[in-house]
């Protein structure tokens, strides 16, 4: 009988301290938002954001690569077999963070298609507002960001 | 006995655990074999060249067998797959229940970490890795499983040595499942409220939010919702209002009433406007749900003589 109270309460010990570890780990990294590096432990801080009247969305994006001859060409992501998400982190969001180091297989495979004549890569939203009454649609496309590159 | 141990260590159902088990295991399979198609995501990043690759801390701590830098080859992943669906299943008709739980939640934490090891990341995942781990850890294979078919025949002979039917230990994953919904929506009111304070809720900002995913994933009851200023005004307030209040679910379990219905209407409305699909918030309300009562309720009443629905619910063990 003694054998199996200490077990029990060994059990429940352990149990206690492994609540307090991962509901104290979620209460703090919830909080502080370590990003992803906490996975599992996680924030939550989806459509944190506030937006207001005329905010730009930016459901979609354009990527441009910018040649030395002041023309631009479309970086699809049909033309890298890339899915939306995989574009966007890999291509238009270190376009927006100054990554030059994340785009270098993107600059390379440019680089070479167009005889290294390859400056800069831009962002460009698709020229969609939000209103009162909803999307409003049609306004001339903005650059969202842009990035000097080198294909030496 | 202290009131720390009253709580997470009252008497509870094994069903109530079982049920949550069967729903958790079930949901997680149907999402790496069916919704997400995690073996071809798995093909897909394992072609990604290195510049790429981030591995996530706990990925780094499973891969130190082989060394702090180690990145799997889709090999090594597509063999982590099959296992992980083994063990799922033997997780689901409990099975060495403990067992196939610990190598499930530990396939499927190393999978997705994986996954989430290149610059993306989502969400939906992470409470379900944190549940099945919880699980594994739990006597919840004691009810609606194999071994407990097995231990009942063993046990046939000798009424003496029938299973008991509640334990001090089926308890605390439920309840720990609960506090950590809290927190996950503790955390989402104050990224809302600490990034924009209460102008967040202003009508546009979920209204943008529908706006973009309408017109990036072809929505058209997003679309709709997106000119309704005032009634997402409103939708904007009532989600600070669930998520800041969620803990009363908790506390007061007669609000569950309110709170789960409204959180389930909640996920779901996001799947079908905003096409996050949170299907593992949703499997995973099961924690909120006292599966033995209602059980008894549904008995009592299919016992009862026509029209007299009126039966008394057994309280649960």
């Amino acid at each position: 009988m003694g054998m199996t109270w200490s077990w029990d309460a060994l059990g429940k010990a352990l149990i206690s301290a492994i609540i307090v570890v991962i509901l104290a780990t979620q209460a703090v990294v919830g909080l502080v938002d370590t990003g992803k590096w906490g996975w599992p432990m996680l924030a939550y801080p989806m459509y944190k954001k506030a937006y207001f009247e005329g905010d730009r969305l930016n459901h979609d994006v354009s990527v441009y690569a910018l040649l030395s001859d002041g023309t631009r060409t479309e970086i699809k992501r049909s033309d890298l077999d890339m899915s939306f998400w995989i574009f966007w982190y890999n291509v238009a969001t270190p376009i927006a963070l100054h990554r030059a180091d994340l785009l270098e297989p993107v600059v390379q495979l440019y680089c070479q298609e167009f005889s290294n004549q390859v400056t800069k890569l831009q962002v460009e939203d698709k020229g969609v507002a939000i209103g009162r009454d909803g999307p409003v649609e049609g306004l001339p496309p903005q650059v969202m960001s842009e990035i000097e590159v080198s294909c030496s | 006995m202290s009131a720390w141990q009253r709580y997470w260590f009252a008497p509870t159902s094994y069903l109530d655990l079982a049920m949550v088990r069967l729903i958790a295991v079930a949901t997680q399979l149907f999402w790496i074999i069916v919704f997400a198609g995690q073996l071809d995501v798995l093909e897909a990043r394992a072609a990604l060249p290195d510049a790429n690759w981030q591995p996530l801390i706990i990925l780094k701590m499973l891969n130190l067998p082989w060394g702090w830098g180690f990145r799997p080859s889709f090999a090594l992943l597509e063999i982590m797959y099959y296992i992980c669906i083994v063990a799922g299943v033997l997780a689901l008709i409990g099975l060495l229940t403990n067992a196939a739980l610990v190598v499930f939640a530990v396939t499927c934490v190393y999978l997705q970490a994986f996954s989430y090891s290149f610059t993306d990341f989502h969400h939906p995942e992470a409470v379900m890795m944190i549940a099945l781990s919880v699980l594994a850890l739990s006597p919840s294979g004691r009810a609606l499983s194999v071994d407990a078919w097995f231990r009942r025949r063993r046990a046939a002979n000798d009424e003496a040595r029938l299973p008991a039917q509640a334990s001090e230990f089926a308890g605390w994953p439920i309840k720990l499942m609960q506090w950590f919904f809290v927190l996950m929506y503790a955390s989402a009111v104050w990224s809302k409220l600490n990034e924009s304070g209460f102008d967040w809720a202003n009508g546009f900002t979920l209204q943008y939010y529908l706006a973009r995913d309408a017109l990036r994933w072809d929505s058209p009851l997003a679309y709709w919702l997106s000119q309704q200023h005032v009634l997402i005004l409103l939708g904007q307030y009532g989600v600070l209002l669930f998520q800041g209040t969620f803990a009363l679910a908790v506390i007061f379990p007669k609000l569950r009433w309110i709170y789960v219905p409204a959180g389930l209407c909640l996920h779901i409305f996001i799947y079908l406007t905003l096409t996050a699909p949170f299907f593992q918030w949703i499997a995973l309300y099961a924690v909120f749900i006292p599966w033995t009562e209602a059980l008894q309720l549904v008995r009592a009443r299919l016992r009862a003589p026509s029209g007299d629905l009126s039966a008394p619910a057994g309280k649960a063990g």
